[in-house]
């Protein structure tokens, strides 16, 4: 434990010296890193932990995102109501989801998740004169609470404070009763429901604290974006979020993150260079899935084994 | 707006060879900087989908700048012009990204491109923030962005068309024809209310009546039951529909026999766009549309510029090939009458508002607050030998972002375009006042 304290401590301690180090363009790649990777941490809270796939976890983050929009432009609500009525909205999105996903188990959970995702885009997409449409809602501005969060630095620090926060709180909750239930439920649902446990109420609590933080992280994405649009809300910002805690190790939380920052990263580097960055990532994907099928951690796991082994 | 669709495969071999080709002209280059003192370059960041749903529209657009900026040999005013391209796949918060990435990482002066009108609303907060020149000339046809309001930016020029323009044009031209009842079919999304909203307002304001609209979704497969529900007292049908879904009406239109007893006006030419044409064959004949642009103009200036994109592309030039080269003109242009000192945002972009050049488009300028002022075609299809074409059939010259209205009756008006959705059957509603 004491170990752990100390990488922690190591770690804040380096994302505290980035904005000195960096220019403002990859402080800005950085921000938006840490808030996919708080996104990518709340679906393995459900898919490493709870054993439940979901293809509709990007509804929750534009959920948080275009409650934060359409409260700031279209109702001028001031940033401190606007920001926590976009959790809060996540959340009863979360919980509504839940109380009608969680009867199908599986492949069908996965549909139904997407089938309801696909609603809210619908509404994004189609309700033009309150959402905009297709093109979104421009011209939010960045908040101040107590400070002008309107430049780069401050706001990295902002989104470093809330995802720092986000991934202890989720690192307490997997280490706990309620966590190591959650993990039970995932290896055999029949033999936790023998022990005693009320499954179908431990799901739908991961479910409903999933949504949350997926919705916090679309509340941080607003404000770096300062706009919203129906892509946030879009199949394939669930399928990339899923990809991120794929690629980084299903149920280790920190390996999503890691996911999460490897794929923004690679997106933004690679497109650059090359007009074919589809395709490279593709063969990354496909790379990771035959010879890392547990993702980065796994591979520095078996790493770490065969050395001991040695 | 105008061209949705069409997958082409991207290509850039340039890379290896134009690193080479520094690499060995680079000692000459030192020489020639004895001559001359060496000015940094023009830097230009140019953001357009070169993959997804638009990436012809970006690839013609771009085809349209390297070719004006290779005319003046890739220099204005003693600097070196540099373009650097990215991909926004058509994704607003990455278009944001890249926007990000070229003003802050490259260093960039300006940005150009811009095909989907939510990239282009999401990087004109960013760029108007940044006091970063922003020139529009893929697409990108959002009205706001160019009428005072809060979406306005002032450091914003388009050469490329707004939304509502074509619209005015087919009104004006249905009018004209002594059509005064119309039904309306149009896709469902925010591109298409704003499309039939514009052709509505126009349509009213001349005294001419919607008798009926309908709004089958953008991924419409079967339009035969929008045909056989059509208004049969309507004296021509008018279409907006983006993507496949024209190219399947039409030809539903005219198996279900009804092509021939109705007009058709296809605003932003979407289904007799020149790639699907072959493959409507003569069932496109007869259509008419209305756009910026069709390659078929008579003019030397059209006649040049089409001649030489064929030879470079080995394909006709939609509307964003123009536009591209018109905003490549327009930059150009500016930096020549401000010495090259493009750093100087509000001199550059003043000097822009000030262009006027004749184009493949035909003659444009620039208003003031920074929207081209163009002419709008209507076209015809027509079989000319083996192939369909769009031939120009009237035009109407120097339209304004709002023709046939000015600012202020514009502005007068109550409800926005989108809030007209099922109530353009209506023209009190349309034309209610503030």
């Amino acid at each position: 434990m004491g170990r752990a304290l100390l990488i922690a401590l190591i770690g804040a301690a380096a994302f505290a010296v980035l904005p000195a180090l960096l220019p403002s363009y990859y402080l800005g790649l950085v921000t938006k890193m840490m808030i996919f990777a708080l996104f990518a941490m709340s679906l393995d809270l459900m898919v490493g932990y709870a054993g439940l796939a979901s293809l509709g976890h990007a509804a929750f983050f534009g959920l948080g995102a275009y409650t934060v929009g359409l409260l700031i432009v279209r109702a001028h609500v001031s940033e401190w109501i606007a920001f926590p009525a976009g959790v809060l909205a996540a959340t009863a999105g979360g919980a509504l989801f839940a109380a009608l996903a969680l009867r199908a188990r599986g492949s069908y959970l996965l549909m139904i998740t997407l089938a309801l995702a696909q609603v809210v885009w619908g509404i994004a997409f189609g309700w033009r004169t309150l959402t905009g449409g297709d093109d979104g809602l421009p011209g939010i501005p960045r908040p101040v609470y107590f400070i002008s969060l309107a430049g780069e630095t401050a706001f990295f620090y902002f989104v470093l404070l809330f995802t720092g926060i986000s991934a202890l709180l989720l690192a307490a909750i997997v280490r706990s009763p309620f966590g190591r239930a959650l993990r039970g439920i995932r290896e055999s649902e029949t033999r936790m429901q023998a022990l005693g446990f009320n499954v179908w109420r431990h799901q739908f609590t991961a479910f409903v604290i999933a949504a949350g933080f997926a919705g916090l992280a679309g509340c941080l994405y607003v404000y770096h974006n300062r706009f919203v649009s129906p892509d946030f809300l879009h199949v394939v910002v669930s399928a990339e979020a899923l990809i991120m805690v794929i690629l980084g190790g299903v149920g280790t939380l920190l390996g999503p993150a890691i996911g999460a920052a490897l794929i923004i990263f690679l997106e933004d580097f690679i497109s650059s260079q090359t007009q074919r960055w589809l395709l490279i990532l593709g063969i990354i994907y496909v790379a990771t899935t035959l010879y890392a099928p547990r993702g980065i951690i796994g591979l520095y796991k078996e790493y770490t084994a065969r050395k001991k082994q040695r | 707006m105008a061209n949705l669709a069409w997958l082409k495969p991207a290509r850039n071999k340039r890379g290896a060879t134009t690193l080479i080709a520094a690499a060995l002209a680079a000692p000459l280059a030192l020489a020639a900087a004895d001559a001359r003192a060496q000015q940094p370059p023009i830097k230009i960041g140019v953001i357009v989908p070169t993959s997804g749903t638009f990436t012809a529209n970006g690839e013609d657009a771009l085809a349209g700048m390297r070719m004006y900026f290779d005319e003046i040999g890739n220099e204005i005013a003693g600097r070196k012009i540099q373009l650097i391209v990215e991909d926004d796949q058509g994704k607003p918060d990455v278009g944001l990204t890249k926007a990000r990435k070229l003003v802050e990482s490259d260093k960039v002066q300006m940005l150009a491109g811009f095909v989907s009108s939510a990239v282009t609303l999401a990087v004109s907060e960013y760029a108007r923030d940044k006091k970063i020149p922003m020139i529009i000339n893929a697409d990108g046809g959002a009205n706001e962005l160019t009428i005072p309001g809060p979406l306005f930016n002032p450091t914003l020029v388009r050469f490329s068309q707004n939304g509502r323009t074509p619209s005015a044009a087919a009104a004006a031209f249905i009018y004209k024809q002594g059509w005064r009842k119309v039904a309306t079919i149009t896709s469902d999304f925010a591109g298409g209310f704003d499309t039939i909203g514009g052709f509505a307002q126009a349509f009213c304001k001349l005294g001419g009546t919607i008798t009926q609209e309908q709004y089958p979704p953008l991924t419409t497969n079967d339009y035969g039951p929008y045909i056989t529900n059509l208004d049969r007292s309507a004296e021509a049908v008018v279409t907006f529909l983006p993507g496949a879904g024209g190219l399947r009406f039409v030809k539903q239109f005219v198996e279900l026999g009804l092509k021939d007893k109705y007009p058709m006006m296809d605003i932003f030419g979407q289904a007799v766009y020149e790639p699907n044409l072959p493959q409507l064959g003569d069932a496109a004949l007869g259509i008419y549309s209305t756009l910026h642009y069709t390659p078929m103009i008579k003019t030397p200036e059209n006649e040049r510029f089409v001649k030489a994109y064929v030879e470079r592309n080995k394909r006709l030039p939609s509307d964003n090939g123009p536009d591209g080269w018109a905003g490549a003109k327009g930059i150009a242009e500016a930096a020549k009458a401000v010495g090259g000192k493009v750093e100087d945002t509000e001199k550059f972009i003043a000097a822009m508002k000030g262009v006027k050049f004749a184009s493949a488009k035909g003659d444009l300028s620039v208003d003031k607050y920074g929207q081209v002022i163009q002419a709008m075609y209507v076209r015809r299809t027509e079989k000319a030998g083996n192939d369909y074409v769009n031939v120009p059939i009237a035009s109407y010259e120097n339209v304004d972002q709002f023709w046939p209205f000015s600012l202020e009756e514009f502005e007068s008006y109550k409800y926005r375009y989108a809030e007209l959705k099922g109530s353009t059957t209506n023209c009190a509603k349309v034309l209610e006042k503030k």
